[in-house]
This record gives structure tokens, sequence and C-alpha cells, in this order.
């Protein structure tokens, strides 16, 4: 049985043409590893602004060197025109990207939505969330540190444990703050 | 000269107040540390532990911290260092043996002195092995520039002559590809950890005492080295801890600087030549080392064996604290600037064409 799927592919979209491929790398890893070898058929959705769709062919190649047959489809008009047509093509699955775009149509849309989100924008959400929990870590060491001086110098396991576990969870929350704030900047962080 | 009186028995260490210059010095420390770290492999702990000496840390202290620091950021680079895949867990298992035993005898050795001899005395004492390893060291990479290029390919003699010494048992390691008595891993171990224990320097020692001495090849002695880190910076952190001797505001501060640190001296390892790393290792080291030969007379003096005018003792203070920022700092600005002048080199090329 074949599986359908469409992919909207939106110009708003920041990042460029890599983002583009990168979103598309996606749809076609997700569709691959969840048909299980099956045959599935893509449209890929446009509005494009140059008028001659040549973003839509490099895109096309993404799916074509797996072996998923992708067509393209391309709209003109109004955005609000475009839950209409992709429902038209009665698609299993919508692959949008994680835009304002893909923010409006979503709810109109039949079908599973898969929402793609930029990897860089991704690092930056994890490097925020690990930078809060070890700034709040930093907060509790330094304020309350004339309170946990008296556990420090018990010398028994008890204070060995509060200095190891802290120190773990700061390096491991900090670490994680730097790593990926390194990988939002496009910088493979080295090991050491 | 004034005869040494030591203090009654069982001192303990007062944590210093930290004011937020002193907090800014230390994650300063920490990055500096962590860039040469980074792009060195190792070698922190030159700069790290002397720095928080010479800010008025208690060297003891100070090297309780950074062994520390070192057990944390040991185990979270760990989790994602291919280089753990080329460990001899036999040579590994055989080592940790000696490495913990040295590190159990230098944290003994150290305490002891503090609690029996006073603050100075402890200083006095890591900052002579410090002087003794890092001129070591020193003579080491300045004769290697020398020879640059001339013994490259100079097989290691001495390890040689060590696998041909027979005293049983003798043992052979698979992934190192070595048969040797068991007492020469178990000794280069045993040193490792004392001086880890002692200064907070092992792998620096380590690694090329395994090439060198026991023939293993660089891959496997950095890989055997990362996994024997992780003992020694856990049991160092945990026979110091014990003992009333990791300030955890130290700790973390010194993460907020290496953190960073590391990771920048690691992008600059695939931009700057090796020569070039020698040259900024061995201008942080004899600093280093400098630094602490200036400090000796103010601990004999704290110590009642010499008399000093006053303002010497804080002039001392501050020429070894000048020393040690100031080659740390000139190494780092040889890095980046090798890192931007192949970045301008880079940016003269023509970029590759989408097609």
């Amino acid at each position: 049985m074949e599986r359908k799927a469409v992919v909207v592919v939106n110009t708003a979209m920041e990042g460029g043409m890599q983002h583009l491929l990168d979103f598309t790398e996606f749809c076609a890893e997700w569709l691959r590893t969840h048909t299980r070898g099956g045959r599935c058929s893509v449209a890929l959705i446009y509005a494009p602004e140059d008028g001659n769709g040549e973003v839509l062919n490099r895109l096309m190649q993404v799916f074509e060197r797996r072996g998923i047959e992708a067509k393209p489809v391309l709209v003109s008009g109004p955005a609000s025109a475009l839950p209409e047509k992709i429902n038209s093509l009665q698609p299993e699955v919508v692959f949008m990207a994680e835009s304002k775009l893909g923010r409006r149509i979503k709810k109109e849309l039949l079908g599973l939505q898969v929402e793609f989100t930029d990897p860089r924008r991704r690092e930056l959400k994890i490097s925020a969330a690990y930078g809060m929990g070890a700034l709040i870590l930093y907060a509790v060491i330094f304020i309350s540190f004339s309170s946990i001086k008296g556990i420090l110098i018990q010398k028994n396991l008890i204070s060995v444990g509060v200095i190891l576990g802290t120190v773990l969870a700061v390096a491991y929350l900090y670490g994680g703050t730097v790593a990926h704030a390194l990988r939002y900047l496009g910088i493979k962080p080295g090991a050491h | 000269m004034g005869g040494f009186v030591p203090p009654p028995g069982g001192m303990s260490v007062e944590f210093m107040d930290l004011t937020l210059e002193t907090a800014l010095a230390v994650a300063l420390l920490g990055f500096i540390g962590g860039i040469l770290s980074g792009f060195l492999g190792s070698g922190g702990a030159f700069i790290m532990t002397p720095g928080m000496m010479n800010l008025g840390v208690p060297g003891i202290l100070a090297v309780g911290s950074n062994i520390t620091h070192k057990f944390g950021k040991a185990i979270v680079g760990s989790r994602s260092h291919g280089e753990l895949g080329h460990v001899d867990k036999k040579l590994a298992i055989m080592m940790v043996v000696g490495l913990l035993t040295g590190v159990q005898v230098a944290v003994k050795v150290n305490s002891q002195i503090f609690e029996s001899m006073g603050r100075a005395a402890s200083n006095l004492y890591i900052s002579l092995i410090f002087i003794i390893v890092l001129t070591a060291i020193t003579a080491v990479i300045l004769r290697d520039l020398r020879r640059a290029g001339r013994d490259e390919e100079r097989s290691p003699e001495l390890a040689a002559k060590i696998h041909r010494v027979r005293i049983p048992p003798v043992v052979h390691f698979d992934v190192a590809g070595i048969t040797v008595s068991v007492w020469f891993p178990l000794a280069v171990a045993f040193a490792t950890g004392y001086l880890a224990g002692t200064i907070g320097v092992g792998g620096f020692i380590g690694v090329p005492a395994m090439i060198y001495l026991l023939g293993i090849s660089t891959r496997v002695a950095a890989g055997t080295e990362l996994f024997l880190a992780i003992f020694s910076g856990a049991w160092g952190a945990i026979n110091y801890a014990l003992r009333g001797y990791v300030d955890l505001r130290l700790v973390v501060l010194l993460y907020l600087g290496s953190l960073v640190g590391v990771q920048l001296g690691a992008i600059a390892t695939e931009i700057v030549e090796q020569r070039v790393a020698k040259v900024a290792l061995v201008t942080v080291i004899a600093t280093s080392d400098l630094g602490r030969i200036v400090m000796i007379p103010e601990y004999l003096r704290e110590m009642g064996y010499i008399q000093l005018e006053e303002g010497v003792g804080h002039l001392l203070s501050m020429t070894s604290t000048a020393l040690l920022f100031g080659g740390a700092l000139m190494a780092i600005g040889v890095i980046f600037k090798k890192v931007r002048e192949a970045a301008a080199v880079e940016k003269e090329s023509p970029a590759p064409s989408y097609r």
C-alpha cells in the first residue's frame, strides 16, 4: 500500500537553503523509518517567490535518493488557501517546519502532523535549559554557602557526598550549557 | 635566621573570604587553564593550582579543589570521549592499584605536613614538587624543540630495555601490545598517582611515561590515562574532601572558566601546528616554574627560617602572579595569533560554490 505525505515548504523559514535541505532530510528519514521500506510518495507544496521552482527541484532530489517518489505542487494565492489544497491531496502525514505559517494552518489540516524544529534553535533551547539549571545551582551554592559550609567541613561521608554530587551536577549542567551553545554556533564541541 | 616552630597538631584549614575580585580571578584561572588543557591535552593544573596559591588559597586547599575539579570534568568528558575505546583494560586495572596507592600516599603526606608543620611548610612542599616537575618538563620540551625533525622516528629504546627485564610476574597486555614485568606499570602508576595527589598534575607525566617507558602507542596510552584519571580524580577528591580540604566555591568557579576555555583550546588544536603548541606549552610551564621559585623565600620567611624586609613578601607574591599570568597570557596570545592568521588565509581563498 502506498503512503501519501505532504511536505509544506515554507519560504518564510529562517536559515536559507541549508535549513530547507535539513528539513527535507528529516522528512525523508522519518518516512523511511516509519514505512519500513514500503512505498510512499510525497507532494512538496511550495509557494515560489522566484517563480522558477528551482528550490523545489533540489529538495525533491533528497527524497528520490532514498527511493521516495516526489512531485512538486506549486501554490499561488493567500496562505489561507493552503489547508484546503493540502487536504485535497488526502495525505496521511503532513510535514511542517516550526514557523508562523505552520502554527496558523495546522488546526485546519487532516492527517498526522509532524513538526520539524530547526536543529540550531533546538540547541539554543537545550542550552538555555541546562543554563537555567546551572544558574540555580550556582546561586544555591554561593547564597547559602555559610549554611552548607557546616556540612562541608564535617569530614565524613556526607560531606564527601555533598561535594562530589554538587561538583558532578555543576559539571554536567554547565558543561551541557557550553556544549549546546557551541553547537548552536555551529561548532562541534571537543571532549576533554 | 629564626628557628621553625611547628603549629600545634590537628590544624584544619580555613576557607578564605571570597571577594568578587577573587572569584573573578579564580574563574579567569579556570579559563586560562581550560584553554591550555584543551589545547595541550592536559596541563591546566600547572596554572590553576599555583594561581590559586598566589590568590591566598592555602596550597593544600588549592590542590584538593583542583583535583576535585578535574574529577568532575573527567567523568562528564568520558561520556563522549572516543579515546575511551582504546583502553587496555587489563593494564588499566593493574595500574589502578598503583595509582590509588600513589594518590593515597600523596594525600597523607600533604595533610601530614599541613597539619603538623603549618600552612607555609605545606605551601613550600607543594611548590618544591612543582619546581622539580616543571623544571624537568621544561628541559624535556626544550630538548624536543631543539631536536625537532631530527629524531621523530626514534624508537623507544628505554622501553625495549625495560621489556627485557623479566622480574616475575611478566604479563602480556593484548591491546597495548607489550609483554612486561608488572612492577614497571605499577611503578609508573604509583608515580602518576603521587604527582596527581600532590600537585594535581598526573596525566601529563603518565602518558609520556607509558609511551617512553612501557612502549605503549600514544592512542592506547591516552585512552588508558583518561580511564585512570577518573579513578585518580575520584580517589583524590574523596580523600581531600574527607579531610576538609576542598572548597566547593573554588571548584565551581574554576568550572565557570575552564569548561568554556577547554572548548576554545580544543578548537585551536585543529588550526595551530605542533611546534607552536610546544612553544606555548614550554612558555606556560617555565613561567609557572619561575613563579613558584620566586615564592620560596616568602615561604621560608613565613616559617621563620629567613628574614625579609617589609614589603618584600608582597613584592615576591606580585612577581610570582605576574609571571604566572604573563606566561599564560603570552602563550594564549601566540595560539590565537596563529588561529587569526589561519582564519585570514582561509578567508582569502575562494569559497566553494554550490550547484
